[in-house]
Parts: structure tokens; sequence; C-alpha cells
């Protein structure tokens, strides 16, 4: 299991985005990846778009040195633009998400929304 | 073996998330229906593919004979230019094919079903080595083919959405290097394309239609309080909304317009809830 710690539920452009990542009930051997990402999407009618802010994959070499009985932190400034919005035609949403490979080809995902500025909303 | 694609790539569904949005019906994201059981394999219960387990039979049958790449020419095949069942080769043989094709008018499920078998051949056997390819009319003719060459020499198992963008020569020359190369191609069209064996052919029903508005309108996040919730199951909520969209002048108007294109009906749905959200969610 993967739990995201730390998170806000709004931040302001320019803020430092901080949050800790924590996995138990895994046997670290197990563990062949981990892909952690910062990333928005729109949701709408018709094509969508998607960006990744900040991405980081931890795997090899990398990953032996982690000790994960504790969590694991992660920090990135966010951008001052796509800002959260809620329209009709378009959502666009901001998302943190931390992804675990395993060698029996399993893959497991936390992911948590948070909105980048104040949110905005279609008048 | 799951008969999801892959994970979302979207946040979870807010409650201000219009269910009818692109992402919660690209190809991948709801399992494909099968409203029939294909003449081309045996099932136990050749008249009912309701449950899930009788959906993954369906499925796992027509992966079994990509893989095996095994065809056997019985029973009654689906002709999509004639739209008509005709009886195959009475000989009851065994062929051995290279390349199959689902075949089915605009917004029927082409994709989803393409989509789903990409997600089955790699999770179940990577060892395979499986490359997809959207051929859209973005692209000339002459770069789409050099694409699908290319991904025809690289790996064994090709899944190609959009056949029909490639002329019918660089069809040929595909099924050719397929065949020449011993590789499985998998492809969608609106034809059956020459060469191919058509592994399912993908048409609009009442029946999947009711289906797929009921998996989208699962994501439409919960209202009523928690007493409410506790005394009705969502099953029991997501039917009435099934039913007052079904009954909707908006959705007779749409499927009169659209016909076998549900897809395009799903975007004017989108519009439909976007303008009577606070009627239909006050209501409840």
């Amino acid at each position: 299991m993967i739990r995201l710690l730390g998170l806000q539920p709004t931040y302001m452009p320019g803020d430092t985005l901080e949050f800790e990542y924590r996995v138990t009930n895994i046997d670290d051997a197990a563990i062949i990846a981990v892909e952690s990402s910062v990333c928005w999407v729109t949701e709408g009618k018709g094509t969508e778009d998607l960006g990744v802010h900040y991405f980081q994959r931890l795997s090899g070499n990398s990953l032996a040195a982690i000790d994960w009985s504790i969590a694991q932190r992660v920090a990135c400034p966010l951008p001052s633009s796509p800002l959260s919005y809620e329209g009709k035609l378009l959502k666009i949403s901001w998302c943190v998400r931390v992804r675990f490979f395993l060698s029996d080809g399993t893959e497991l995902m936390a992911q948590q929304p948070f909105y980048l500025g104040t949110i905005t909303r279609e008048v | 073996m799951s008969l999801f694609r892959k994970p979302d790539i979207h946040p979870p569904p807010s409650r201000n998330s219009n269910p009818f949005a692109t992402r919660f019906f690209t190809p991948g994201t709801i399992p494909f229906y099968f409203d029939r059981v294909p003449p081309v394999q045996s099932i136990d219960q050749p008249s009912l593919c309701e449950t899930l387990l009788e959906q993954q039979a369906i499925f796992e049958a027509l992966l079994a004979q990509i893989l095996s790449g095994e065809f056997r020419s019985q029973g009654e095949l689906w002709d999509p230019r004639d739209s008509k069942l005709i009886p195959r080769d009475r000989s009851n043989r065994t062929k051995r094919c290279s390349c199959f094709a689902i075949v089915g008018p605009h917004g029927t499920g082409k994709s989803t079903l393409l989509a789903q078998l990409e997600h089955a051949i790699l999770e179940s056997y990577s060892h395979r080595s499986c490359q997809s390819l959207f051929l859209n009319s973005s692209s000339s003719s002459r770069q789409s083919l050099a694409r699908a060459l290319r991904l025809l020499k690289t790996s064994s198992i090709c899944l190609i959405d959009g056949f029909e963008q490639l002329p019918k020569w660089g069809q040929t020359l595909c099924v050719w290097t397929a065949k020449s190369l011993h590789r499985k191609l998998i492809a969608t069209s609106h034809v059956l394309p020459k060469g191919f064996v058509p592994l399912w052919n993908t048409q609009m029903s009442p029946e999947i239609e009711r289906y797929v508005i009921g998996q989208l309108l699962n994501n439409v996040p919960a209202v009523e309080s928690e007493d409410d919730l506790e005394q009705r199951s969502s099953n029991f909520k997501n039917r009435e909304l099934l039913e007052l969209l079904l009954k909707s002048e908006e959705w007779r108007i749409s499927r009169a317009k659209h016909r076998e294109n549900l897809r395009e009906t799903l975007f004017d749905m989108y519009d439909w809830w976007g303008n009577r959200v606070d009627e239909i969610l006050g209501n409840r």
C-alpha cells in the first residue's frame, strides 16, 4: 500500500510542492522501479491534453540505496500556469502520482489531486 | 487477466466531473462488451454472454485464436460488406492465419477492443514483443505505411488502429510482410481488408448502449447524505439516471442522427449533462 503524506489541497503558482510517500506491505526486493510525478490533465469533450511538470524515476542502483522503512520526500516548485479550472467545456486538474513497479509485473499507484491557484469556475 | 487496459492517467473523478468527458470512454477505459458469442469458437453456453465470466471467456477465446494463429473454418462468418452472415468453408478445416481484423463502423468500439487485446497481450504474454500504432488522416498514407512496416519488422505482434488509412497496395504489402516475417497483425478497419480474417465485427445495439451509459454513470459521485447512501445501492441510483437519459429528447435525436456511432452521441450527452446537471442531481 502506498500512502501520500503532507499534501495541501491548494497551492499557489511559484509555491514549492512538498510531499512524502510511504509504502507498506511490500517486499523491498520486489520493487524494481518507482516513479513519482506531478502532472496536469484536461478533462472535457473531445481531445484531451496532459502535461508532466515533474517526473522522477528510481531504478537499479538508485533504488538499492533507499530505506523503504522511512518516508521518501519529493519537492518541486510549481509553475505559474496552467491554473486549475472548472468550466463546462473544459476542466484542468493537477495531480501528484506515485507508481511502484514490482518484479511480478504488478503496478501499484497512489495519486492525489490538488488545486493550483484559486480555483476558477465558469460563471 | 484483467479486462481493463491500464490505470487511468487522470485524477479521480470529482463531484464536478462530467461523466461523458472523453477520459471516461477513451479506448481502454471501458471493457468491450460482447453482445453475442462469436461463431469462431465454442463456449458451453453459447446463448449467454451477460456475466463478467462469460465476457472474459469470449475475450480469451479471441485472444487464444490470435496467439495460436489458428482460424477454424466452421459455422458462419460476418461479412461487413454485405452486412450479413455467410456460411464458412464447410470443410471444417483449421487454417493458419497471420492477420486478424476488427471490423465495424465509426464509434462502435473497434479501438476499445483493440486496446483491450493489447493490454491482455502485454500483461499475460509480455515475452512476445507487442506494439501498437494508431493511424489517422493527419499523416500522409506514405508516412503511415512506413510506420506500419517498421512496426511489422520490429514486433512479433502488431496492432494497427485505422488500417483503412493505408492505400490498398500498402495494405497488401503489410499482409505480405506479416506473413513472410511470421508476425501476427491485428487491425481495425471499416471493411474487411484483403488477406485478413475477421476477428470480430463491431456493431451497435441497444444492449451495448445501455452497458456503455451504465458504465459512464458509475463515475457520477454520490451526492446523497450518508443515511441515504445506506438505503440506496449505487446500482439503483445509476439505473435511475440511465432511464432518465435514455428517455430524454436529446438522446433520441442524437441516436437518430448518429445511428451506429455511439461515440458522437456520447459527445452530445456531454452537453446534455452540462446543461442539466443541476436539475439532474438536484432531484436525487
